[in-house]
């Protein structure tokens, strides 16, 4: 059987259909405008952190090359340095320096060294005149110059300190020794087994003192042959009677002026 | 203590002086292991706290 509906009942029908059908699509509406107001939300959150992260990286960007520049200024001032030393030693290698601060100093571990050759003769024991201008300290450390085979003659134009023990003890060539300057002590055996020591020139205008007559031990000034102090004119009688000065058994003491040591 | 000895070198009589502890001895502020003066000087000694140096 046909249930045929009314005009108006149909009109009715037909406007609840629309109505729910209208509410269905702004319910879905809606549930889009949530979903794209969710959207947008997490979207801007993403351009922060983006945003956050390209500032976070940048200042560590900026970090880094600051850091880069100063330890390049650091590895600057280091081969300054190395530069401002290099007239006694010879690099045997470079220091590479790098943006990333990266050095290699290892050729460094071997360097020459340039020594006056007078340090090279005393080492090698082929010493044979020693000049010594400018004020050293070197007398007062015992030995020093002893042991010198072949060194005739010593010259000092500035001492200073006391003269050590045995500082030019054992040199069997030695000869004349030619000191000035403001020393004023020798000290025990500096001159001991020098056979050949014979002349000793003491110019300053003090009288030196001496620790005693073993300062001369087995010299000429001692053992018989005869050894001579030059002093100056001024001080030649005191040294005559001066401690332990007038007790070396074969020492003649002459003033300077007038001598071939004037 | 202080050790005094007549001593003759070269036909000169002198006074020798030591400490008989093997110590320095000193006069005027200078020290010596031993002093040999000629006599008749009266140079007079005080020993130091320092040995001698062998």
């Amino acid at each position: 059987m046909i249930n045929l509906l009314s005009e108006s009942a149909y009109i009715a029908q037909t406007n609840k259909i629309k109505t729910a059908i209208t509410n269905k699509v702004n319910a879905i509406k809606a549930s889009f405008t949530r979903i794209g107001a969710k959207l947008g939300a997490n979207i801007n959150w993403l351009e922060d952190v983006e945003s956050t992260l390209d500032d976070e990286l940048t200042a560590i960007n900026t970090e880094l090359v600051d850091k880069g520049s100063t330890q390049a200024e650091d590895f600057s001032e280091v081969a300054e340095k190395i530069s401002d030393i290099q007239t006694g030693i010879t690099p045997t290698g470079q220091i590479a320096i790098t943006q990333n601060g990266t050095y290699d100093v290892t050729d460094y571990a071997s360097a020459s060294v340039d020594v006056p050759s007078e340090l090279v003769k005393l080492l090698n024991n082929e010493l044979v005149e020693l000049v010594i201008v400018e004020p050293v300290y070197y007398y007062n450390h015992n030995t020093v110059f002893s042991q010198q085979p072949n060194l005739e003659k010593v010259v000092i134009k500035n001492s200073s300190g006391t003269f050590a023990q045995q500082l030019f003890a054992n040199c069997p060539k030695l000869k004349i020794v030619d000191i000035d300057g403001d020393s004023r002590g020798f000290n025990n055996a500096v001159f001991t087994n020098d056979a050949s020591f014979d002349t000793l020139i003491l110019r300053a205008n003090h009288v030196w003192s001496m620790y005693g007559v073993t300062t001369f031990n087995n010299t000429p000034f001692r053992n018989g042959t005869g050894g001579t102090v030059y002093v100056p004119q001024a001080l030649l009688s005191q040294y005559q009677n001066a401690t332990n000065w007038s007790a070396l058994e074969s020492t003649t003491f002459l003033p300077i002026e007038g001598s071939i040591y004037e | 203590m202080i050790i005094k000895e007549e001593i003759e070198i070269n036909g000169r009589q002198f006074v020798k002086t030591y400490s008989d502890s093997g110590l320095m001895i000193e006069r005027e502020g200078v020290q010596y292991g031993e002093a040999i003066d000629p006599d008749g000087f009266g140079r007079e000694y005080t020993e130091t706290d320092i040995e001698v140096e062998e």
